[in-house]
């Protein structure tokens, strides 16, 4: 993928994958259970009877997707991360069947930040995300330690340009 | 006007006189429902509409004065300081190196009373983006410019007379008689002929069909018109030699709407330019103009309709950072009805650093195959649409016919647009070219892409191809991507985007 051009080095922490397994499982379970919901009524009341095929389709897709997105998606995004800075950009690598690489210049960096929800606090992991003047991007999982260090340098090194001005 | 840097002023009371026209333009088909079909009528909802509008109104134009009297702005030296609210006291101040463009809007009224408005657009999201002056005399305007660009020591007078442009002077030879000052170059201003091929070419006779819509519509909803029409209708089916008549009428009609619109939009249209800024002006009864600085336009795009391809003519705009508000939509164009070759010849006269190259790179033949390997998305779930619907009218194909032809309109299209398909990497720009039947080529340079991106399929990776992406600064944000380039090329574009450069490092963080 990309082969002409070296991916950067980091890589966001293996603890994602739990984070993300859980994330999904609570999503999903939530789908599951309102398509289920609406079987059951459905199957109860005597709905039309290409609603209720319709939400058996439904129902199978989301099961689908459920079996994708707790067991097989988490661990590809994960292993394809990838992030980096130099002084001047920040390089973000991701994507399982797109694989998509960004270069945002430090100068154009306009916020940093670090966000944790309950998920990532009870695994001890932050976000970073990186907002320009265009559009904002996110590094999804990074252990507290490194995800400060990589903050304190973006910002940093985003206010040596604007001082130079 | 000798020490006027920190003076604190108001609009124009002129200004006041715009908005009560503004006013009344916008209730005009209330006033003409309540004081014109109702005039008579003593029903009581009427009576309270009546006195409810005429309070409103009253209150609306009492607080024009106060409203006015309690507005000052100050120009100081790098910034614009504008004070308002009659009860609710609100102090801005916006920093010139902000600002990223200058509109100018003359509506008539204004225009009669030698006045103009004027916007500083600033790149800012949400409504604080941008500093209106409503209504200021054309020097103030001048001033206001000139502290911007820090051309503090010219004199406004001198200026004045770019705006004047003699009555009656023929627009079609060249401006050589009132050559500006201070070395305002005009690179275009339309000649009578250009002014009936634009206003062919913008089909803008058609719309005289949907304003006699909308007045029909308006006044339909107060007074029984289609009764009437009814009748004028019937009489006229009786006799095709008066439908005839009626229909050539129309037509004239509407070629003779379409010029004096296109002659009231474009018939004083000038694109001129100096060191520093570029200006585009038009318009003959209500006056738009713009000017922004060569440093601040982001980026060129030409884009070329079918009809206009088939003639050899091109539009080209220029991508700015503000956004344009209402008649000002597309004021960043250069005049839409140029010969291929003028528009660019323009681009390059305009913004020398940008350079519009007709010789560019050919997307590799993989990258054909991958774009006729790409799910017709729109053939198929059409085809499903047909194959459920079945459409059964005289005249009209089998389904599977009209399924066929979706799917070879898709399959064409993709070769249409992988033939027209082009990038350049050249020096500090980047050029990219597509479309099928719409051809669209856009140009920028390295230090106003704010975010490059490249990316890979599992489709595209067989074939060595990958797409690239860059964003700019404008309104809304700028996404310009090329699909299916050579990996080398991404490699290229790659460094041509990292590459350490100066210009980079100096780049401020406003852009």
């Amino acid at each position: 993928m990309l082969d002409t051009i070296s991916p950067p080095e980091g890589r966001i922490s293996k603890k994602a994958v739990k984070v993300w397994r859980l994330a999904n499982l609570i999503g999903e379970a939530a789908i599951l259970l309102v398509i289920a919901a609406l079987l059951a009524a459905g199957i109860h009341f005597g709905w039309w009877r290409w609603l209720i095929i319709t939400l058996w389709v439904v129902g199978g897709a989301s099961v689908l997707s459920a079996i994708y997105s707790i067991f097989i998606e988490p661990v590809l995004t994960q292993r394809y991360w990838r992030y980096g800075a130099d002084d001047e950009f920040i390089k973000l690598r991701s994507g399982i069947w797109n694989v998509s690489e960004q270069t945002i210049p430090m100068t154009k960096v306009q916020v940093v930040n670090l966000k944790q929800g309950p998920l990532l606090r009870r695994y001890g992991l932050y976000s970073l995300e990186i907002e320009t003047m265009g559009s904002s991007h996110s590094v999804p999982a990074l252990p507290e330690e490194e995800a400060r260090t990589f903050r304190d340098r973006i910002a940093h090194l985003a206010k040596i340009r604007e001082e130079e001005d | 006007m000798a020490n006027g840097t920190a003076e604190r002023r108001r609009m124009h009371p002129a200004g006041m006189l715009r908005s009560a026209v503004d006013y009344i333009k916008n209730t005009f088909f209330v006033i003409l429902f309540l004081f014109v079909f109702r005039a008579g009528s003593e029903a009581t909802w009427v009576i309270v509409l009546k006195i409810t509008y005429l309070a409103v109104t009253a209150v609306s134009l009492l607080a024009l004065l106060p409203a006015w009297w309690r507005k000052t702005y100050r120009i100081e030296r790098d910034s614009v300081k504008i004070d308002s609210g009659i009860f609710v006291r609100k102090h801005r101040s916006v920093p010139f190196r902000r600002v990223q463009n200058v509109n100018r809007q003359v509506p008539a009224v204004l225009k009669l009373l030698g006045l103009t408005s004027l916007t500083l657009e600033t790149g800012a999201g949400g409504e604080e983006s941008s500093v209106r002056f409503t209504a200021v005399t054309k020097q103030e305007a001048e001033r206001i410019e000139a502290a911007l660009d820090g051309y503090r020591g010219r004199k406004a007078e001198q200026e004045e007379s770019v705006m004047e442009i003699p009555d009656g002077s023929e627009p079609d030879d060249m401006p050589s008689g009132e050559l500006p000052p201070d070395g305002r170059v005009v690179h275009f201003t339309p000649s009578r002929k250009d002014i009936i091929k634009a206003s062919f070419l913008s089909f803008s006779f058609i719309a005289l069909i949907p304003i006699v819509a909308t007045v029909y519509k308006n006044i339909d909803d107060f007074t029984d018109l289609d009764n009437r029409a009814e009748g004028i209708f019937s009489s006229l089916a009786g006799s095709s030699f008066r439908l005839a008549a009626v229909i050539m009428l129309f037509v004239l009609a509407a070629v003779i709407f379409g010029m004096v619109r296109t002659w009231l939009k474009y018939g004083r249209y000038e694109i001129s330019s100096d060191a520093e800024r570029i200006y585009i002006r038009r318009g003959v009864l209500s006056e738009q103009a713009l000017s922004v600085r060569k440093k601040n336009v982001q980026a060129v795009e030409i884009t070329e309709t079918p009809v206009r391809r088939l003639l050899g003519m091109a539009e080209a705009k220029l991508i700015t950072v503000g956004s344009f508000g209402e008649d000002l939509e597309d004021i960043n164009s250069l005049y839409p009805y140029l010969p291929r070759k003028r528009a660019i010849e323009i681009i390059g006269e305009l913004l020398p650093d940008i350079e519009v190259s007709e010789k560019m790179e050919k997307l590799p033949e993989s990258a054909l195959a991958v774009r006729m390997l790409r799910l017709p998305w729109l053939a198929l779930i059409g085809t499903a649409a047909l194959f459920i619907w079945k459409p059964d009218f005289p005249f009209i194909p089998q389904w599977w016919v009209l399924g066929g032809l979706l799917f070879a309109g898709t399959w064409l299209l993709r070769l249409f647009d992988y033939r027209n398909t082009r990038y350049l990497i050249n020096g500090p720009l980047v050029q990219f070219r597509k479309g099928g039947l719409w051809r669209r080529t856009f140009v920028t340079k390295r230090e106003k892409v704010i975010e490059a991106a490249v990316s890979q399929s599992r489709l595209q990776k067989p074939f060595g191809v990958v797409s690239v992406k860059t964003v700019n600064r404008s309104k809304p944000v700028h996404h310009e991507d090329l699909n299916d380039l050579p990996e080398a090329a991404a490699g290229t574009f790659k460094q041509w985007y990292t590459g350490r450069s100066p210009e980079l490092i100096s780049e401020t963080k406003e852009g």
